[in-house]
Order: C-alpha cells, then sequence, then structure tokens
C-alpha cells in the first residue's frame, strides 16, 4: 500500500437502511460478496479491509456489534463514503455488476464543493468538501446498461455527513423510503 | 502490506494447499499451519486475504490451472467472518471443487452454525490445527473418510458430525512457524511476532481465550514454550532476518504466580545469552494482577520490554465482577504505578460499556482513564463472541439479538444504554474506524520508545514529553466528551442530536490538531535518526517550511 492510500483508509461507515442485520447469513454473505465483487473491479484501491494495521497498535478494539458495516447499495450501484483525515468525504460508487453497467455521469447536486474527481466506467471517486459541519451532500448518479446502451434513470442520493457518522439514504431510486 | 510474502514457484504439478487469511502481520495462526504441512511434506502457500485487491488475486490462484487440492479459510476473526464467506461463496461460484476447510477462534466455536449454513464449506478444524490439517491433508490425498480425525467438524449427509478433540499440540515439537516474506520495520528496526505460550490462566467471562482452552485444558488453560526453545527461535530471527523488536503475542506472558513469571524471564534471559542474541527488544502484554515490581524489574532490564499492554479493562466492581476479571481497583493503580516507576510505556483498553454497567460505574472508569492519562487508552464495549459466557448469560436471559454472526444487546441499564447510544457515533471515528487516533498515537509513542531504545545518543526527552502531552490532551478529551454525555442523561437533557453535533465538531477538530503533531513528531524523529520510516502515518503531511527539510532528509523504508 502506497503512504498515499494509507491517508485515505477507510471510513465504512454504516447503512442505515441496514440498521439491524439484513437477512440471514447467507444473504448477508451475498451481499458482502457482491460489494468485494464490485470493488475487486475497481482494481488498484488498496483499501484494508479493516481498520487494524498490526503493530503499532495494541488489541485495537472492535465496533460495537450494532454498527453494520455497509455500504449504500441501491439500483446497481454501491457506494462508499470515507472521512479522511483533513475532513474532507471521500465518495467511492461502483456498479454493482461492472461487466453490464457503466458510469454515464455524477453531478454534485449540493451541499459541497468538490476537490477532486475521477470518473471510470467501473468507478466513480469524488472528493468534497462538506458545505457545513451538518451539511446533507446530495448526488445524482446516471448509470448506463451496456447491453442496450440506454442511459438508467438518474438516481439522487443524499450523503448525510455531520462529522459524527456518514450516512446514506435513497432520494428517488425504485425502493426509496 | 507490511510483509510482501515471496512464495517459492511451486513444481507444476505438485499438489498444494492454499491457506487464506489476513496478514496484517505475519499471521501466525497459518504460518504454524503452513510450517506443519511442510513438515509432512505438503507445499503450502499463504494466500494474503485482508485487502481488497486480494479477493481477485486469491481467486485467481485458487481457481487456476493447478489449484490447490484443500484451501484452509482463515475464521479467526467473528467480526470479519463475511469476508471469510463470502470467499468460500466465491470459490465455488468460481468452480473450484477441491476441499474448502476453515478454523480459527469464530470457526471453532460456530461450527455447526457454519456448516449447517454454507455447504460450499467441507469441514472445520477445531481448536489449534496443526495435527488437524495434516490428518485432513493425508486423508484427503488417500481419500480416506474423516470420522477419525481428531478435532474435525464436518457434513455427514443431513448432519453436521464433530469428532472428540485430540491431545493439544506439544508445543515443544511444532515446526517453527513459516517467516517467509520481508519483515515490518519501525524506524528501519526490524519486527517480527512469536509466541511463547498458548492460552491464559485467567477467566473472563467476554474472552473467547479463556473459553477455548478451558475445552482443551480445563482448569489450567494455558501451555509454555520451554524458555531455551523460545530463545533458539528468537536468535535464528534475529540471524536469518535481522529482527530486533520481538512483539509476543502471549495473550498473557506472565504466570499466576510471581516467582514463577520472574524465573521464566530470567531463564529466557539467561537462555538469549547463551545463544549470543544480538540487540533485541520485546513487547508483551499483561494483566494488571501480573505487573509485580520484582517481575517488571527483569521484564526491562533484561528482556528489553519497550512496551507492555496492560489489560486493565475496567476499574469499577461492577465491571471487575461482570467481566470476572480477578482483579481490583487497587491492582489496576498499583499497575500502572509499577510500570510509571520502570519507565516502561504501557496502554490499555477499558471496556466501559458491559452489560451491567450503571451510569456509576462509567463514571469510574472515565476517573481512571483521567488518572492516567499519559498512557494511550482506549474505550468501547464488551462484545458477545462465540462460546463466551457472557454470550451465553446473555442468551439465557433472552438479551442477545441477531444471529451467530453478529450478537447484539442492549444494556440492562436504561440510562447507560442512553450513554452508549449518543457516544458511539460521535466515538467511531476515534475510536475505532480505520485510521482511529485512538490506535493510531499507540504508534506514534511506540515510535518514539523504539528511537529511545535504539538511539539514546540521538533521542531528545522532549519528543517523549509532546508525545505524552499529546495523548494526555486526547484522553482528556474523550473523558471530558464522555462526562458531557452522563450529564446530559443524568439531567434528563433530550436534546440529543444537538449534543451529538456539538461534541463532534469538538472531537474532530481535537483529532485534527493532535494528529497532526502527532505527524510532525515523527516526522521529526525519523528525519533525525534516518534509519527507515517510523508506523506513525506520515503521509501527505503539510509540512512548515521549517519542518520541509527535516522531511527531505529523512529516509524512507
Ligand atoms: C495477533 C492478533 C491480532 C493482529 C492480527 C494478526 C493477523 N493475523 O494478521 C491484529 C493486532 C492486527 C489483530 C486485529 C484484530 N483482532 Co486480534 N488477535 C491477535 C492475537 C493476540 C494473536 C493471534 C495469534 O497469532 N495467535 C497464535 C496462533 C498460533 O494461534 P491461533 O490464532 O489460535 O491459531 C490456531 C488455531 O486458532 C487454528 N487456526 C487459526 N486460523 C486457522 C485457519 C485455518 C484454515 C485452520 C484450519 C485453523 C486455524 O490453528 C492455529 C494453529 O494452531 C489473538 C489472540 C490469540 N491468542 O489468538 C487476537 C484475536 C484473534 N483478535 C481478536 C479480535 C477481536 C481482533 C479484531 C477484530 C479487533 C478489531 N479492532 O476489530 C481485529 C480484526 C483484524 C482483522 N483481520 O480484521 C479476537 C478474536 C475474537 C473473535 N472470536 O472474533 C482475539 C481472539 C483476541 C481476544 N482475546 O478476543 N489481532
Ligand atoms: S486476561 Fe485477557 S486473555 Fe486472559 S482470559 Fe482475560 S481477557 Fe482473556
Amino acid at each position: 500500500m502506497s503512504e498515499s492510500d494509507r491517508t485515505l483508509l477507510p471510513e465504512i461507515l454504516p447503512d442505515p437502511s441496514a440498521a439491524s442485520p439484513d437477512g440471514n447469513p447467507r444473504e448477508r454473505t451475498r451481499a458482502r460478496l457482491q460489494t468485494l465483487l464490485a470493488r475487486a473491479s475497481a482494481a488498484g484501491a488498496g483499501v484494508v479491509m479493516t481498520g487494524c494495521t498490526g503493530f503499532g497498535v495494541v488489541d485495537p478494539l472492535p465496533m460495537d456489534s450494532g454498527f453494520i458495516e455497509g455500504c449504500f447499495e441501491q439500483d446497481g450501484v454501491a457506494g462508499l463514503a470515507r472521512l479522511t483525515t483533513d475532513s474532507n468525504i471521500e465518495v467511492v460508487l461502483n456498479p454493482e455488476d461492472p461487466s453490464n453497467f457503466d458510469f454515464v455521469s455524477v453531478t454534485l447536486v449540493s451541499g459541497a464543493t468538490e476537490v477532486s474527481r475521477t470518473l471510470n466506467a467501473d468507478e466513480a471517486v469524488l472528493v468534497l468538501t462538506p458545505a457545513s459541519a451538518d451539511g446533507e451532500v446530495l448526488l445524482e448518479i446516471v448509470l448506463r446498461c451496456e447491453q442496450d446502451m440506454a442511459d438508467g434513470a438518474p438516481l439522487q442520493v443524499r450523503l448525510v455527513a455531520s462529522g459524527l457518522t456518514t450516512e446514506w439514504s435513497v432520494v428517488n431510486g425504485s425502493s426509496a423510503q | 502490506m507490511a510483509n510482501g510474502l515471496q512464495r517459492p514457484e511451486s513444481g507444476v504439478d505438485q499438489p498444494w494447499v492454499a491457506l487464506i487469511g489476513p496478514e496484517l502481520e505475519e499471521n501466525l495462526a497459518l504460518r504454524y499451519l503452513a510450517a506443519a504441512l511442510r513438515a509432512s511434506g505438503y507445499e503450502a502457500r499463504i494466500l494474503p486475504y485482508h485487502e481488497d485487491d486480494h479477493f481477485a488475486a486469491v481467486l485467481a490462484q485458487v481457481n487456476s490451472e493447478h489449484p490447490p487440492f484443500l484451501v484452509g479459510v482463515s475464521m479467526a476473526f467473528q467480526w470479519r467472518v463475511l469476508d471469510a464467506t463470502a470467499l468460500v461463496m466465491a470459490l465455488r461460484d468460481g468452480g473450484y471443487d477441491g476441499h474448502i476447510t476453515a478454523g480459527g477462534h469464530f470457526a471453532t466455536f460456530a461450527c455447526t452454525e457454519l456448516l449447517t449454513d454454507f455447504p460450499e464449506l467441507d469441514s472445520i478444524c477445531r481448536h489449534e490445527s496443526e495435527p488437524t490439517i495434516v490428518a485432513l491433508a493425508d486423508a484427503i490425498r488417500a481419500d480416506r473418510p474423516f470420522a477419525d480425525i481428531p478435532g474435525l467438524a464436518f457434513r455427514d449427509g443431513e448432519q453436521v458430525a464433530r469428532t472428540c478433540l485430540g491431545a493439544v499440540p506439544d508445543l515443544a515439537s511444532l515446526p517453527f512457524p513459516d517467516r517467509s516474506g520481508e519483515p515490518a520495520r519501525c524506524l528501519g528496526h526490524a519486527i517480527s511476532p512469536i509466541v511463547g505460550s498458548r492460552g491464559c490462566y485467567a477467566n473472563c467471562t467476554f474472552c473467547c481465550i479463556a473459553a477455548w482452552h478451558e475445552q482443551t485444558l480445563p482448569g489450567k488453560r494455558y501451555r509454555l514454550r520451554d524458555p531455551d526453545d523460545i530463545a533458539a527461535e528468537m536468535v535464528q530471527m534475529q540471524r536469518e532476518r535481522g529482527i530486533e523488536i520481538f512483539v509476543f503475542h502471549d495473550d498473557n506472558f506472565f504466570l499466576p504466580a510471581r516467582r514463577a513469571s520472574k524465573e521464566r524471564f530470567e531463564a529466557l534471559a539467561d537462555a538469549l545469552e547463551r545463544r549470543g542474541i544480538g540487540r533485541f527488544a520485546t513487547v508483551v502484554k499483561a494483566r494488571p494482577t501480573d505487573v509485580r515490581d520484582d517481575v517488571f524489574d527483569v521484564l526491562v532490564n533484561r528482556l528489553n520490554c519497550i512496551r507492555c499492554y496492560i489489560g486493565i479493562e475496567t476499574d469499577a466492581d461492577q465491571g471487575l465482577d461482570t467481566l470476572r476479571r480477578w482483579s481490583s481497583s487497587k491492582k489496576n493503580h498499583q499497575a500502572i504505578e509499577v510500570a510509571q516507576a520502570h519507565d516502561l510505556y504501557v496502554c490499555f483498553n477499558m471496556l466501559i460499556f458491559d452489560p451491567d454497567t450503571t451510569l456509576d460505574s462509567l463514571e469510574t472508569n472515565l476517573d481512571f482513564m483521567a488518572w492516567a492519562p499519559e498512557y494511550p487508552s482506549n474505550f468501547g464495549r464488551a462484545e458477545l463472541y462465540a462460546g463466551t459466557p457472557l454470550l451465553a448469560r446473555l442468551q439465557a436471559d433472552g438479551r442477545a439479538t441477531g444471529d451467530y454472526m453478529r450478537w447484539n444487546y442492549e444494556l440492562y441499564d436504561a440510562d447507560a444504554q442512553r450513554v452508549f447510544e449518543l457516544a458511539m457515533p460521535v466515538f467511531r471515528p476515534r475510536n475505532f474506524a480505520a485510521g482511529a487516533l485512538a490506535n493510531e498515537i499507540m504508534g506514534t509513542r511506540f515510535d518514539l520508545e523504539v528511537a529511545r531504545f535504539f538511539h539514546p545518543e540521538i533521542f531528545e526527552a522532549t519528543w517523549l514529553d509532546e508525545g505524552r502531552r499529546l495523548t494526555r490532551e486526547l484522553t482528556l478529551g474523550s473523558v471530558d466528551a464522555m462526562r458531557r454525555i452522563i450529564a446530559h442523561v443524568r439531567d434528563g437533557h433530550t436534546d440529543d442530536a444537538l449534543l451529538q453535533r456539538m461534541i463532534a465538531i469538538d472531537l474532530r477538530r481535537e483529532e485534527r490538531r493532535i494528529w497532526l503533531r502527532c505527524r510532525q513528531l515523527a516526522a521529526e524523529v525519523q528525519a533525525r535518526l534516518g534509519t527507515g520510516a517510523p508506523l506513525t502515518r506520515i503521509g501527505d503531511i503539510t509540512a512548515t517550511p521549517l519542518q520541509q527539510p527535516l522531511l527531505a532528509t529523512g529516509s524512507r523504508s
């Protein structure tokens, strides 16, 4: 892992829609597998699956089990938000099925200024500075299905990064709550 | 990755075993297993699996033209089990049709549930598995039934069969663990983990180690390696890999009796001298009851201990009782004082939340942290691990929710539960998340101790002062925020969101300030020593004009 990757170790934060573990162990494993496959297709991330990096830290404490590690997964998009050490938010989005879908656009609608972005077919990475400590960030994501080359309907997601935690919610997805 | 494993190229058709698991440090579990397999004539390769990138790499290596005949997946960590089960599913989805086994703490206790839910898994090696995995490999190669392999759980028709546990492996006859790959380094000094014992004489209710060894060695719960055997391994590691810092992962480096500990440490120091070890330092763990003056004299002066983790866990009588710590507040305080008298760097964790926590016990624990603020500490909740008495108790009380992969619970005391719910979200980034400062500051303090021990001629006392000051600021900041939350609950306030927001802003601001100073401190140490990178993640530090030249001269390893 390079030094620069190391400064961006992920804050893997909970999907509030999964406030209680969704499904049985097999279903949760299947969901986890989808996430791993999506992330694996975005090669080179070098992201550690856990916060622990060994020798410096003795007996790291686990998070409480009420905290569900997860990332946002909706309408074919998987998202992760990581708080970076300089208090920006790094948003990483992947199509859940990169062999069939790719990104058309990711638009920052409101709530932050954009520090940087990389948009590839199978991964979008945005670094954002939230406008306020308790602000909401709205993003609009458009995916295209490669088979019919039609752009999907824009998926609007809300990211609440209050400095406490970072939470995703879907504004207009097919199963938006 | 700290230690890039260099695996020997296999003979094209040589049957091999894949051992898959985290290699955050040298994974001693997999490395002991690899050594045992090799001693029995099998080729064993460790495939690291703790980064996203590893997932695809592991799949490709297993589902290759020459797949292993046996795959062993580490399921030590309950918290990470979905990563392991997802990998097992992916292996089968990808067409792997060899034998898949698993092992480790979680898999051992949850073997029936795992084998029931995951037909992709063929078996689970329970408990210490050096003999089990070798016997399993033999049985697979010879197409023999599994029923006479001790310590195995496997699917037998619709049922999960479990064979009896065999004798625990004789620590003296186990081959030394595989040490392939480059060791990690701190400021240029090579570090490696080692174990001198297995198990722990104590019997805490929340600990799966106690539960584990109570099953294999009831009443005693620990086994020791001979000091001369440990010394032989250390000297070999130093000669072959240049290891200077030995991190003992023994759950408890000490024996129940003070004199026995002292004699054992003397014997180890004598053996090391006899075998001509060069400059070395050690890192160990202790229970508060183990921290005794005369024992620590030997530990610090002859075994060159530079860090001791002391398992304080709780200072409240209630917590000591719930967690069955076999300790007392007096012993906790004495432990810190003895370490202080020996000028030894210690750090500790506090399980300030347990099922029976009250606001009073919370306050007692915060007082303890505030009493020893310059020693890095972290705090959290006692979690429910498979196999532990604490889980059994909460299950019997109907308070354990979720399932075997992730048990959750609410504290009995509603006020304490409310404090827990208010506190955890604001403390997640500080205490638990990747890069959590409560953990990272331990790395910075470790850097300082390595510099102090190995480079006394360059070491500046002001560095240690700054390290202690930063630790104190972090600890007292945490304690203050926790006290605000407790007062909020005690006073019956209801504006929870506002409180959390205000506290979070303060904590994040404080973390940024302390983190930057930690990085500056580590950068200065690195630059002055010029021997290699520290453990502190210096990263893309924005250096002041004064630090810029320092950073430029600091060598990176
Ligand atoms: C070193 C260590 C670490 C290192 C990791 C080193 C690595 N593997 O990369 C660090 C500090 C990074 C770490 C981190 C964590 N750790 Co830790 N760690 C340990 C410790 C102290 C020593 C492990 C060791 O080397 N033992 C020596 C070997 C020889 O013994 P062993 O592990 O038991 O292995 C034998 C058997 O278990 C079995 N076996 C083990 N694996 C496998 C795999 C297969 C395929 C087979 C067949 C058999 C098998 O055979 C082995 C040989 O006999 C143990 C406590 C302990 N004594 O085991 C805790 C322990 C394993 N950790 C624990 C925890 C909770 C964590 C964390 C989850 C904490 C957190 N903050 O989240 C993290 C998770 C890391 C991750 N992967 O995500 C708990 C696990 C409890 C549980 N049931 O889940 C333990 C048991 C501590 C405790 N008392 O509670 N940890
Ligand atoms: S002292 Fe530590 S290792 Fe021993 S039983 Fe208690 S928690 Fe487990």
